[in-house]
């Protein structure tokens, strides 16, 4: 069981990363911030369809002025869209990576995502919704 | 009399929650190599471990807190909750100490009585054997269902009848963990978001089912489903076939809104304010999960004591458990989550052992014979991770070939586990025993 879980983990984890874009932090800031058509709060459900890894999962994340942000400070996101809501994702960390791509479409996105080594791989949906609390 | 304490219980569940849901350990996993170990124990729980710090280096800008802040809440005194009612439906609820009100909301003739207890994404053992029953033949009109937690969420397709057996076998075997909680974006009260299970409910519990439902309620038959109120830390006890009765929008809204909260672990996911009135004046009362008071409900615990001398007007009892009940060995890490998840899960189990045993002599008492389904032992199959639509189908099998055969239920609880295993085991964990 740990070790499936362990996998969800890295199911969970791709889930951000394939709503991230793979800009250095130094990039990132400097940017001029301009109001994106893809800004607002976006729900992203990972799918995985192959691998050991959760079968599904959803994460909130938020796109602000056309960048990729965690929705709470708990965790880090960081990446692009671009205006035509292209999605390359490309993320590493502690010497591991993952990847993904896909295309954000007025209020809906998709696309495919992968662990660096291989052991998951799936799809992704994403939707815009407004925030409630 | 003593008892495992609910409140223990839940309070280190939701202590859980906010380790299950602590997106920080995505982050953490990767730079540690998506390899630190996370466990899932009590149900819809995810522990994930947050112990590597992040490395330097990282590429992720600092997040600019977005959170917005909750709206402060309507203050109001112990004495006002005492007599808070539903506006416009007054006969909705009850609290679930009172006895004088449970025995005034009972079925009118007597009757089998169904038991849902709690179990999260277990609760596919219970939908299982339901339909299973159907199938076998041996399913009576219950004079009276009562659920808590995902009990409470089955419960109303039971009760409404066997046409409803299909939206049961859906409800739990074609969801996924994103149907029910969507992570991030907590909101301070929880460490999920309990959105997606909220529109599941909606979908689900629709205008002609409440119309079964209250076609039932008024031929004398009784739905009861439980929450806890925070507020007042007392269950309540929701009469869900008065509430379909009432009919109409707000009611329908109510009826879903009650579901939900029966089913709100603290913590893990957000508590559920219900608008109530006393006095004149307005509030919101704070509920989550029924399973805080206790795992099932078969009638307050006054009632349900080794002492009390009071006589179900049951002819049968028939409890449904949701949650495995077999010990599950494991050499525990020296980590708060790992702990505390462990803990949790055997002192639901403790709990859940000691209600059956207060159940079964409460039958005895009464008259009324004795029957418990649960998971069996055997049941083995692997779940990755919640709600995992294909270990939630396995088990929904299980509980239907359970429901479809010549025994569905044990006439006694199931006995104390003796001695552990002489060898530690190194079995894959299943749900069923978390």
């Amino acid at each position: 069981m740990k070790n499936v879980l362990r996998a969800i983990c890295a199911a969970a984890l791709a889930a951000l990363l394939v709503t991230s874009a793979s800009v250095p932090s130094d990039a990132v800031a400097a940017q001029v911030a301009r109001p994106s058509a893809f800004d607002g709060q976006w729900s992203v459900v990972i799918y995985t369809l192959q691998g050991d890894c959760g079968r599904s999962l959803r994460y909130a994340v938020r796109i602000i002025d056309g960048r990729v942000q965690a929705v709470d400070q708990n965790y880090q996101a960081a990446g692009n869209v671009a205006a035509n809501g292209a999605i390359r994702v490309v993320v590493a960390e502690g010497g591991r990576t993952a990847s993904g791509s896909g295309r954000l479409v007025g209020n809906n996105g998709s696309g495919v995502w992968r662990t660096s080594t291989g052991e998951c791989a799936g799809q992704w949906t994403a939707m815009r919704r407004a925030a409630e609390y | 009399m003593i008892r495992p304490t609910p409140r223990i219980i839940c309070a280190a569940a939701g202590l859980l929650g906010a380790f299950c849901f602590m997106p920080t350990a995505f982050p953490a996993a990767l730079a540690q190599g998506i390899g630190k170990p996370t466990v899932t124990l009590a149900p819809l729980l995810l522990v994930a471990e947050n112990r590597a710090k992040p490395k330097s280096g990282t590429t992720a800008p600092p997040v600019a807190s977005t959170q917005k802040e909750l709206p402060p809440r309507v203050d109001f005194t112990a004495a006002e909750d005492a007599i808070s009612t539903i506006p416009g439906i007054p006969e909705a609820r009850f609290w679930g100490d009172s006895v004088g009100d449970f025995k005034q909301a009972l079925p009118v003739q007597s009757g089998p009585w169904l038991v849902f207890s709690s179990g999260g994404e277990d609760g596919a053992f219970g939908a299982g054997l339901l339909v299973g029953l159907t199938a076998g033949g041996k399913r009576p009109d219950y004079a009276l269902v009562t659920g808590v937690s995902t009990g409470a969420l089955m419960a109303p397709f039971v009760f409404a009848g066997p046409r409803y057996d299909d939206a049961l076998r859906k409800a739990y075997t074609e969801v996924s963990a994103a149907d029910i909680f969507e992570a991030g974006g907590s909101s301070g009260e929880s460490f999920a978001n309990s959105w997606p299970l909220r529109d599941l409910i909606a979908k689900q519990i629709t205008p002609e089912l409440l119309n079964d439902i209250a076609a039932a309620h008024r031929s004398g038959r009784r739905l009861f489903v439980v929450s806890y109120n925070l507020d007042a830390e007392r269950s309540v006890v929701w009469n869900m076939g008065a509430i379909a009765a009432h009919g109409g929008d707000a009611a329908l809204n109510l009826f879903r809104t009650v579901l939900l909260a029966s089913a709100s672990i603290p913590g893990a996911f957000p508590p559920v304010l219900i608008d109530v009135e006393a006095n004149g004046k307005r509030f919101a009362e704070m509920h989550a999960d029924g399973g805080i008071g206790g795992q099932f409900f078969v009638a307050p615990e006054a009632l349900m004591a080794t002492t009390s001398d009071y006589r179900l007007p049951a002819t049968d009892l028939y409890i449904v458990v949701n949650t495995g009940l077999q010990r599950d060995f494991q050499v525990v890490e020296r980590f708060a989550p790992s702990i505390l998840s462990q803990a949790v899960g055997g002192a639901v189990k403790v709990d859940t052992r000691m209600m059956l045993s207060l159940a079964y002599a409460a039958a005895k008492r009464s008259g009324a014979s004795f029957n418990v389904a649960t998971i069996p032992a055997s049941f083995n199959a692997p779940s990755k991770g919640p709600f995992d639509s294909r270990y939630m189908g396995a088990l929904f099998k299980t509980g239907y070939e359970q429901g479809r055969s010549a025994t569905p239920y044990a006439a006694e609880p199931p006995p104390y586990p003796g001695e552990p295993p002489s060898e530690p085991s190194h079995i894959e964990r299943t749900g069923a025993n978390r």
